[in-house]
């Protein structure tokens, strides 16, 4: 399948044929993808992606701020922007490319404490938690503040006077310092900031965290106080969606949910049984959490999300940044059976299953990545990676400190993961345009590098789409982007896809791209194929079908690697070949990097530091679109 | 709070003598002097209010007796621990006291509002700071170099030369290659361009003729051939457009310079000897050769 040209003699009189081929074979009646001219009006849909985090932690968050985060939203975007700043540790921080867009998503409950705790407001003193914790990170010892901190609020035991809730002037005061930053960094069309928070929705330590992000301006987002775990909010779901349609209709504004960390949930992100209630999830749960969390964080720093080689044993990639000890503040052990509920692929092919039981899907997200640092500093590129918490900002041992250790199990600081960030395909780079776009999921992940992927599913793509230059045009006339439905099958034939990714263009080649489906077959069980639809290097498959690696330039010691492997540019015409009318499904794709230098290879270089032998120093950064599904006809 | 304990002279100072051995040596029996402490009715309303900001009712006389004697507290162990000169080995402090220094000069000597004559002078003295970005107006045609192999070079001229003599480039844009970003840019800002072809690209567009297809230049990416239709320079930055942020960055070199100005003349009252360690040329090599 691979469509990239191997002779030299077809080649070689392309450029010229194309030009006779496009004369010929476009009629002025031509379909409805708008032709090019070089005085075109622009086209309806969108022609540029949009990179950013929509996950990002400042000093105002409890956590960050015990950890020793100083920097402040207006620093946040500072950042985003390209600009340096300097962060907890001392050393000056840049980008080496500017982000579109971010939210300052902090942790609404106790926002803003830490930073009154930290300037030793002699009210919180007062109480011996506070006091304690005030000791600890004035005596540098801001990481074990941190988990202190968190673990307090996991168990539920964080005392009763510390609280910085809705209705308190700490915490109002701090909302609205919150939207005037984003309000003085947001400039429509250069660059984005949205109002945003993150509600952290703690179950006895598993991860049910959703960030809400606002589509509107701060007129709108002053007349509401962010929502809470904590009394007067709650840990359940149900109540945030709640909390959003009251936003809604009280300001005519929007907003949306995105969660993240289901490998932290112990089972609870994606339930077909409600841990709150012990009863299998209803229509209106389904058709709520359908409406109000259309995309999902499947990767960040604590790991990715995407699946887990329990649940995928034939998929080799599966084994990727995994984080799947235990719950977030590793106060429960992980079991097997848990990880159907908490990854992105699983909860896909629920969705299903539920669809053909209730008839909404709840779990119909698209996928995007974003960073969940809690520096202010938002990379996710591995040469440059600022860290977790502000403990882990760059130093010779960072690697080796461990990041979480309880009774239980121990995360290691060099199992961070530098990523990710979201890739956006909008009309426009402003508040609205982003959000809609989010809305339509027409958005893909990626783990860092800034990739270009394409994703149309149609009935009709055929090999020659593989060749037009203009991909974009291609794809909207014929099909539907990544985030859509498959419209109704004209016949018993299966459904087409055009698949296009082109490198970072400052970063690695490409090894492959993949398309993963998933469906619901006819005895009612769920299953999944991983098809290899393009690659770099004209490999062969195997005998046994699988396609050779693309090897590894990686120089471990430099930390460096060569593109003379991989392709620039991967583009393919895939057509399902298992394809079933009757059967629901969803295809999406991953596209793969040829192997580069991890950050711990970064840093073993940088700080003349030897790194543990079970230390992964090289990887194999990758994007994921949002699915297109196929539903079929009612009966 | 537990700094201290890590500074070597204080845990010299603690280890030899203990503290009260010191607090003895300091005061002597003899001569242990009453001082006098006054909590005013000024500092009680200060607490009184900051307890009302939190919680949002005054505070009982029984909460506001504590915070008095929280008060009389902390004035007694500072005034102590300022006798020992705990804050003379303490980094925070230090630098604490530093900045507030600084920031006290900064609320003495407030910058004034500028001028629009001064203004007019610092934009004409920085005008590389506000110089808007170069923009770029093109159409680009894609090459995979993986799709053309060896033949690249001379398919690249065959497709020039087809569009250098095509009455209307429209259709024959795509003539290339897929390529998934946009064919057609107006004025895309030099940055953005970087970002979105790489820097070398961006370089070759700041030279190449335009109004008429150039090319093959090379990109991140592959191979391009360009019409650049305009290059946008704009021109020298205007006062009316930008004066919020000229004023912003008057005022700042205007702090900045006042501090100098400041520090310049604490200076000028004390001798500096730095007493450098003899260093072998070697290792400082060494240093510089690595990150």
């Amino acid at each position: 399948m691979n469509r990239l040209f191997t002779s030299a003699a077809a080649a070689g009189t392309l450029g010229v044929m194309l030009l006779a081929a496009c004369a010929k074979t476009e009629p002025p009646s031509a379909p409805a993808a708008p032709t090019a001219s070089t005085r075109a009006p622009a086209p309806s849909y969108p022609t540029r992606v949009y990179f950013g985090d929509t996950h990002l932690h400042t000093a105002l968050s409890l956590d960050a701020g015990a950890a020793g985060a100083r920097l402040q939203p207006p620093d946040a975007y500072r950042f985003a922007k390209g600009e340096e700043v300097t962060g907890a540790s001392g050393q000056k921080a840049k980008l080496a490319r500017p982000l579109d867009f971010l939210v300052v998503s902090d942790h609404s409950d106790q926002m803003g404490l830490i930073t009154d705790l930290l300037a030793g407001k002699p009210e919180l003193l007062k109480v011996p938690e506070a006091k304690h914790w005030y000791d600890l990170m004035n005596s540098g010892k801001g990481a074990q503040a941190m988990v202190e901190i968190v673990t307090s609020f996991a168990q539920g035991k964080f005392p009763k006077a510390l609280q910085y809730n809705p209705g308190t002037k700490g915490y109002g005061d701090t909302w609205m310092a919150i939207i005037q930053a984003a309000e003085d960094a947001n400039e429509p069309g250069k660059f984005t900031a949205f109002i945003g928070y993150e509600w952290t929705s703690l179950v006895t330590g598993n991860n049910l965290h959703r960030n809400v992000l606002f589509r509107d301006n701060g007129d709108k987002a002053r007349q509401v106080e962010p929502f809470t775990n904590y009394p007067p909010g709650s840990s359940n779901p149900r109540d945030l969606w709640k909390w959003m349609a009251d936003y809604e209709s009280k300001t005519g504004g929007q907003v949306l949910a995105i969660a993240h960390n289901g490998n932290l949930s112990n089972g609870m992100m994606f339930p077909l049984i409600e841990s709150f209630t012990g009863k299998p999830i209803d229509l209106e749960y389904v058709r709520t959490r359908a409406q109000r969390e259309r995309i999902y964080e499947v990767t960040q720093i604590k790991g990715d999300g995407e699946t887990d080689p329990f649940l995928s044993p034939n998929d080799e990639f599966a084994n990727f940044e995994r984080w799947d000890k235990g719950n977030l503040d590793m106060t429960a052990l992980k079991k097997p059976a848990m990880l159907e509920f908490e990854y992105a692929r699983s909860a896909l092919k629920n969705g299903l299953k539920v669809e053909s039981q209730l008839g909404v899907n709840p779990y119909k997200f698209g996928l995007i990545g974003s960073t969940d640092s809690h520096t202010a500093l938002s990379t996710a590129d591995e040469d440059n990676y600022w860290g977790k918490t502000s403990a882990s900002e760059p130093s010779a041992d960072r690697a080796k400190h461990p990041f979480i250790k309880t009774k239980l199990g121990v995360v290691q600081g060099w199992e961070q993961s530098a990523s990710g960030y979201a890739a956006v395909w909008a009309t426009a780079n402003t508040r609205e345009a982003l959000f809609d776009a989010m809305q339509r999921k027409e958005v893909y992940a990626t783990t860092g590098p800034r990739m270009t992927v394409r994703f149309f599913g149609g009935w009709d793509f055929a090999d020659a789409d593989t060749k037009g230059s203009d991909v974009a045009a291609t794809g909207y006339g014929k099909g539907v982007p990544m985030g859509g439905d498959l419209k109704a099958a004209p016949g018993t034939s299966a459904p087409t896809f055009l698949v296009a990714a082109m490198k970072d263009p400052i970063g690695a080649n490409l090894d492959r791209v993949q398309v993963i489906k998933g469906w619901l077959d006819a005895k009612g069980e769920l299953q999944e194929h991983i098809y290899d639809v393009a690659w770099s290097d004209n490999r062969q498959p195997g005998a046994d079908g699988k396609l050779p690696p693309v090897g590894n330039t990686v120089n471990v010691p430099d930390a460096s690697y060569t593109n003379s492997i991989g392709a620039t540019e991967l583009v393919s015409v895939w057509k399902d070949p298992q394809f079933d009318p009757k059967e629901r499904a969803f295809y999406y794709v991953r596209v793969i990097e040829i192997p580069t230098p991890r950050w711990t290879a970064f840093d073993a270089k940088r700080f003349h530091v030897k790194m543990p032998k079970e230390v992964p120093m090289f990887t194999q950064e990758r994007a994921y679109t949002s699915p297109i599904w196929y539903t079929p006809p009612a009966p | 709070m537990r700094r201290w304990l890590r500074e070597p002279a204080l845990q010299f100072l603690l280890i030899g003598t203990g503290l009260f051995l010191a607090y003895g040596w300091l005061h002597g029996r003899a001569s242990f002097s009453r001082d006098t402490i006054v909590i005013t009715e000024g500092r009680i309303e200060q607490l009184a209010a900051g307890f009302a900001g939190l919680h949002r009712r005054p505070p009982t006389r029984e909460e506001l007796d504590g915070m008095v004697q929280d008060a009389v507290r902390e004035e007694i162990l500072y005034r102590e621990a300022m006798a020992l000169h705990l804050d003379a080995d303490d980094v925070i402090v230090r630098r604490h006291l530093a900045q507030k220094l600084q920031f006290v000069s900064e609320d003495t000597h407030p910058v004034p509002e500028p001028t629009q004559a001064q203004l007019r002078d610092f934009l004409a003295q920085h005008p590389q700071q506000f110089q808007a970005e170069r923009g770029y107006s093109f159409t680009q045609v894609f090459l995979n170099p993986q799709r053309h192999g060896s033949q690249l070079q001379a398919d690249a001229q065959r497709l020039l030369a087809a569009l250098r003599t095509a009455p209307d480039d429209a259709a024959l844009v795509k003539g290339g290659d897929p390529f998934l970003l946009d064919s057609h840019f107006e004025r895309l800002p030099a940055g953005e361009t970087a970002r979105l072809f790489g820097a070398d690209f961006e370089k070759a567009l700041r030279t190449i003729a335009t109004g008429q297809w150039q090319g093959p230049v090379t990109s991140s990416l592959g191979t391009h051939l360009v019409l650049l239709r305009l290059r946008d320079e704009p021109g020298p930055p205007q006062l009316a457009d930008i004066q919020a942020e000229v004023r912003r960055a008057w005022m700042n070199e205007q702090r900045e310079l006042a501090n100098a100005r400041f520090y310049a003349e604490l200076r000028r009252r004390y001798d500096v000897k730095v007493q450098l360690p003899a260093v072998s040329a070697e290792p400082a090599k060494l240093v510089a050769g690595s990150r």
